[in-house]
C-alpha cells in the first residue's frame, strides 16, 4: 500500500481509455466483473476494480504499472454482469494498447510477438511430438507467413521496435 | 360479573413469547371467558368479541398499546374494557418464554381488578379558530399557507428575518432538473403576496403561545426596525448613505461578505424593505439611537441615513425598545415550518476551519448564485482566482457518534449537485468528493448522480482525515479510497465541508414553549414515525419540512401540503369534542388549594375555595390527582382504576 498522490495525474489518460475502450466513468465501482472473472477466481491477482478507478483518477504512473490487463482471457463474463453497460473487457484491450505504446507491456509479450513474426505461431512449432502422435506437421506457407509479417510490420510495433 | 378476556396472538409478535394456550387454560379454569384470536384487530375478530357484548359486562383485550387500537376497539364495544400491553410490554421486551408468560398472566390480572373502577370520560365540545399561525415563512411554510388560504383559512405567516423566502433563495440551481431555485419560490412568493387572507409578520418573533388546540394564542414580538415600513419604499438610497465602517457579516451570504447596519435582507427580498441594525450601527453623525440633536437654526439635525430617505421613513430618534412590538394573534392551528441551520464549520478539529477557504455547502451554494459575492463566478474566496481543484468532504458532523448520528440527507445530493455546476462550466477544474456512503434514492437522483459521475467528477468513497494548509494558500487533502485501498492525497484550492444539517436551539425554544418533543437528534418529534409523520403529540399543532429532521425540497413540499391538510381537517368541523377524565368531588374538598398550585395548565380555578377544572386547558396529565391529600380528585380511567390495576398486579 501506498500513498497515492491525485495531483500527479494525466487528463489524457482517461480520454485516450475512453475512445478506444468505451465508456469507463460509468463505472459505480460494485465490483460484479471480479465477481464472475475466472482469472481472479483461479486465484491470479486481478482486481480490475482498482484498476478501473486509477483510470477514473487519471493516474497514468499507477496504471501503466498494472499487469494485469494482460492476464485477461476474453471470455467477456464481466461484459454481461456490468450493471452500468461498461464494457471491461474493452477497457482491458485498449489498456494493454495503452501500456504498449508507452512500452510499459510485461517484456513476455515481445517475445511472444517475435516468435509470432518468425514463425507465424505464438511458439516454435515442434513438429516431432506430433509426428509421434501421427498428426500431420504445422508449417505455414511463404505466402501466408509473408501476409502475417506484411500485416505486423504495418502496425505500432515496428515503430516501437519490436519486430 | 362475568369478564371476557380476549387475547390477541398478533401474528407471532405475541404467542411467540407468551404461551396463550396455557393462559386460556389457566384462565378458563377460574369462570372467566377467554377467547383468542391471531388478529384482534381484524374484521373477523369484531365479529367475534360483539358476539359476547351482551354475555359479559365488560372486555380485557389483551393486545398491543393501547395508541394503537383503543379508538378502534372503542369504536365497537360498548362494554367498559381495558387495554393489556402484551406486545411492546410483554413478548418484545422479554426473551425468556415462561417469564413472559408469567408476566402476561399478572398483567392480564391487574387488568381484571381494574375493569370495575372504569368510568366513562365526560365529553366537552368547543368552537375553534378558523386560522392557523404558520411559524417559518421558507418553501414549507409558503406552500402549507397557499393550500391554506385556497381552503378559505385565514394564515399568519411569522418569519423572523426581515424577508420571507427561506434557504431556497440562497440557492442558485436544485436538483434533480438544476432549475432555478429564486424561479421557484418567487412565484410562490408572489402568491403569497397577492393571497387577501394570509398575512405576513416579517421580523418577528415567537414569545409565548397558550390556549389549546382550536384556540392557540401566540405572543408575538415585533423587532424594531427604525424605518416606517409604510412610508419605505426599497430604493436603497439608506444603505449607499451608511458608512462603510458600519459592516457585519451578512445572514444572506453566510458570512462570505458584509451589509451594513441599513440593510435590504436580500435582492429577491419580499417585503423589500429597509432594516436598521442598531448593533451594527456606528451612530455617524454624532447622534447616538433614541436621542435628537437640534440645529442651532432650530431644525432639527439628520443622520445620514435619515437625510437620504427621499420618503422620510427612518427615525433614529425613536427610543430603542429591546421588546419591539408586542402583539398577540388567535389561531385554531399552529404548522411549524422553521427550516435548519448547518452546523457551523468552527467544530472540526481535523479541518482548518479557520481558513476562509474552507467553506460550508451553503456558503458554496452562494459562491455559485448569480447573486453571491462574486456574481456567480467561481474564485476561491481568499484570493479571489479562478481554482484548480475543489473537494468536498461529506458527512461532516453527520453519521458521527461525536456530533450527529443521523444521516442529514441532502448532502450527497447538494455535493453532487454543486460539483456539477462546477464542472459543467468549467471543465478543466478537478472535483473531488469524499463520501461514505452516497445516498441518491429520490425520483430521478441517481441518474443525477450518474451524470456527475460521467462528467468526470472524481467521487472517491472514504472520509477525509486531515485537511493542511500549505504555504501557498492551497490546502493538502489526506484522504482515502477504499476503491483503490489506497490512502490518497492532493492539493485543493478549496475544500466544502458538507457539514450536518440541524436545528437550531432557537427554534426548539419555540417548540418548546408549545411543550412539544424534541427527539435525541434535537429535531421536533412527530406523533408517529411512520403514520403521522407530521402531526405533533398536541392536536392541532403540525410539522413541516426540516423541523421534524433533514429534508430535500421535494419532501418538504410533500409535507407541508400534507400538514395543510391535516389542518383543514382538524378545523374543518369548526367544533372539537374534549374527552374531560378528571373531575374533583367538591364534597371530599378541603379547599386546601394543592391541586391548584401544581397544575402545569391552569386549568384549576377556585371560586369560594370551591375548585373548578377548566376541560379547556385540562389535559387528563393527573398531578392534581396524585398531589390531593383527600383524595377529592379521581380520573376516569387513570384515577383510582390505576391503584387497583396495581394492586392486581401485587395480588
Amino acid at each position: 500500500m501506498r500513498t497515492l498522490n491525485l495531483d500527479m495525474k494525466n487528463p489524457g489518460l482517461k480520454e485516450e481509455i475512453e475512445n478506444d475502450g468505451g465508456y469507463i466513468t460509468g463505472c459505480i465501482q460494485c465490483g460484479a466483473c471480479m465477481s464472475i472473472c475466472p482469472v481472479a477466481i483461479s486465484g491470479f491477482e486481478f482486481p480490475n476494480k482498482r484498476l478501473f478507478k486509477l483510470i477514473i483518477l487519471e493516474l497514468e504512473r499507477e496504471v501503466l504499472e498494472h499487469r494485469s490487463p494482460w492476464i485477461c482471457i476474453s471470455c467477456q463474463r464481466c461484459v454481461h454482469v456490468c450493471p452500468r453497460n461498461v464494457n471491461p473487457h474493452s477497457i482491458y484491450f485498449a489498456l494493454r494498447r495503452y501500456q504498449s505504446k508507452q512500452f510499459r507491456h510485461p517484456r513476455i509479450f515481445e517475445d511472444i510477438v517475435r516468435s509470432i513474426y518468425q514463425y507465424g505461431f505464438v511458439i516454435e512449432p515442434d513438429n516431432s511430438k506430433r509426428r509421434e502422435l501421427n498428426l500431420p506437421d504445422i508449417k505455414l506457407g511463404k505466402e501466408e507467413l509473408d501476409e502475417i509479417r506484411m500485416l505486423m510490420e504495418d502496425s505500432r510495433l515496428r515503430i516501437l521496435g519490436i519486430i | 360479573m362475568k369478564k371476557g378476556i380476549f387475547i390477541c396472538h398478533c401474528g407471532t409478535n405475541i404467542s411467540e413469547r407468551v404461551n396463550v394456550e396455557h393462559l386460556k387454560s389457566v384462565l378458563e379454569s377460574e369462570g372467566y371467558l377467554v377467547r383468542d384470536h391471531l388478529f384482534l384487530c381484524s374484521q373477523d375478530a369484531k365479529q367475534l368479541i360483539l358476539n359476547f357484548q351482551d354475555e359479559v359486562d365488560g372486555f380485557v383485550i389483551a393486545a398491543c398499546s393501547s395508541e394503537n387500537h383503543e379508538n378502534y376497539f372503542s369504536s365497537f364495544i360498548r362494554k367498559p374494557f381495558v387495554i393489556i400491553n402484551l406486545r411492546e410490554q410483554c413478548s418484545w421486551p422479554h426473551a425468556d418464554r415462561k417469564h413472559a408468560t408469567k408476566k402476561a398472566e399478572d398483567l392480564i390480572r391487574a387488568g381484571i381488578n381494574k375493569l370495575p373502577y372504569i368510568k366513562k370520560p365526560k365529553t366537552v365540545k368547543t368552537k375553534m379558530e378558523e386560522s392557523v399561525a404558520v411559524i417559518g415563512g421558507g418553501i414549507a411554510g409558503i406552500t402549507a399557507s397557499i393550500e391554506l388560504a385556497k381552503l378559505g383559512y385565514r394564515v399568519y405567516i411569522i418569519e423572523k428575518s426581515p424577508s420571507i423566502g427561506g434557504k431556497l433563495l440562497k440557492f442558485d440551481k436544485i436538483y434533480p432538473l438544476n432549475d432555478c431555485a429564486s424561479c421557484v419560490i418567487s412565484s410562490l412568493i408572489s402568491e403569497v403576496s397577492a393571497a387577501e387572507n394570509i398575512q405576513i409578520h416579517v421580523y418577528t418573533e415567537v414569545e409565548e403561545v397558550s390556549g389549546y388546540p382550536g384556540n392557540f394564542r401566540l405572543r408575538l414580538r415585533r423587532k424594531q426596525t427604525y424605518v416606517d415600513w409604510e412610508k419605505c419604499t426599497g430604493c436603497g438610497k439608506c444603505i449607499d448613505a451608511c458608512p462603510d465602517r458600519a459592516k457585519v457579516p451578512s445572514e444572506f451570504d453566510d458570512g462570505l461578505t458584509f451589509r451594513k447596519a441599513m440593510y435590504i435582507y436580500s435582492p429577491f427580498a419580499y417585503p423589500k424593505k429597509a432594516v436598521h441594525d442598531p448593533e451594527a450601527c456606528v451612530n455617524c453623525g454624532k447622534k447616538k439611537i433614541g436621542t435628537r440633536r437640534m440645529l442651532r437654526s432650530g431644525k432639527e439635525y439628520q443622520t445620514p441615513c435619515e437625510k437620504a430617505c427621499p420618503t422620510g421613513a427612518i427615525d433614529r430618534s425613536k427610543n430603542w425598545n429591546p421588546e419591539g412590538e408586542i402583539f398577540e394573534i388567535r389561531a385554531g392551528s399552529i404548522l411549524l415550518a422553521m427550516g435548519y441551520e448547518v452546523m457551523s464549520k468552527n467544530s472540526f478539529p481535523e479541518f482548518p476551519s479557520h481558513l476562509p477557504n474552507v467553506v460550508t455547502g451553503i456558503q458554496m451554494e452562494r459562491i455559485l448564485s448569480p447573486t453571491g459575492p462574486t456574481g456567480g463566478e467561481l474564485l476561491v474566496p481568499e484570493t479571489l482566482r479562478k481554482p484548480e481543484a475543489i473537494s468536498f468532504i461529506s458527512c461532516v458532523g453527520s453519521r458521527d457518534e461525536r456530533y450527529h448520528t443521523y444521516c442529514s440527507k441532502v448532502c450527497c445530493m447538494y455535493m453532487l449537485k454543486q460539483a456539477r455546476l462546477i464542472k459543467e462550466r468549467n471543465p478543466e477544474i478537478d472535483v473531488f468528493i469524499h463520501y461514505i456512503d452516497i445516498r441518491a434514492p429520490g425520483r430521478d437522483l441517481e441518474e443525477y448522480y450518474t451524470l456527475a459521475r460521467k462528467l468526470g467528477i472524481k467521487i472517491l468513497r472514504g472520509r477525509v482525515g486531515n485537511v493542511e494548509p500549505l504555504n501557498n494558500g492551497k490546502l493538502r487533502i489526506l484522504g482515502f479510497d477504499s476503491d483503490t485501498g489506497d490512502p490518497v492525497e492532493y492539493t485543493a484550492d478549496m475544500v466544502v465541508l458538507a457539514t450536518a444539517v440541524e436545528l437550531r436551539e432557537s427554534e426548539r425554544d419555540v417548540a418548546r414553549k408549545m411543550k412539544l418533543d424534541i427527539d435525541s437528534s434535537g429535531f421536533v418529534k412527530e406523533k408517529h414515525p411512520k403514520l403521522q409523520t407530521f402531526e405533533t403529540s398536541i392536536d392541532g399543532i403540525y410539522l413541516a419540512g426540516c423541523v421534524q429532521g433533514p429534508k430535500d425540497v421535494t419532501e418538504t413540499v410533500l409535507q407541508a401540503k400534507s400538514a395543510a391538510l391535516s389542518v383543514s381537517s382538524f378545523l374543518g368541523k369548526g367544533e372539537r369534542e374534549i374527552n374531560i377524565e378528571t373531575f374533583i368531588d367538591v364534597e371530599k374538598c378541603t379547599g386546601c388549594g394543592m391541586c391548584i398550585i401544581s397544575c402545569p395548565f391552569r386549568a384549576i380555578t377556585a371560586e369560594n375555595d370551591i375548585p373548578e377544572i377548566n376541560p379547556i386547558s385540562c389535559r387528563n396529565c393527573g398531578i392534581c390527582y396524585s398531589v390531593c391529600p383527600v383524595k377529592a380528585v379521581d380520573m376516569a380511567t387513570h384515577g383510582k382504576a390505576i391503584e387497583k390495576e396495581l394492586e392486581g398486579l401485587k395480588a
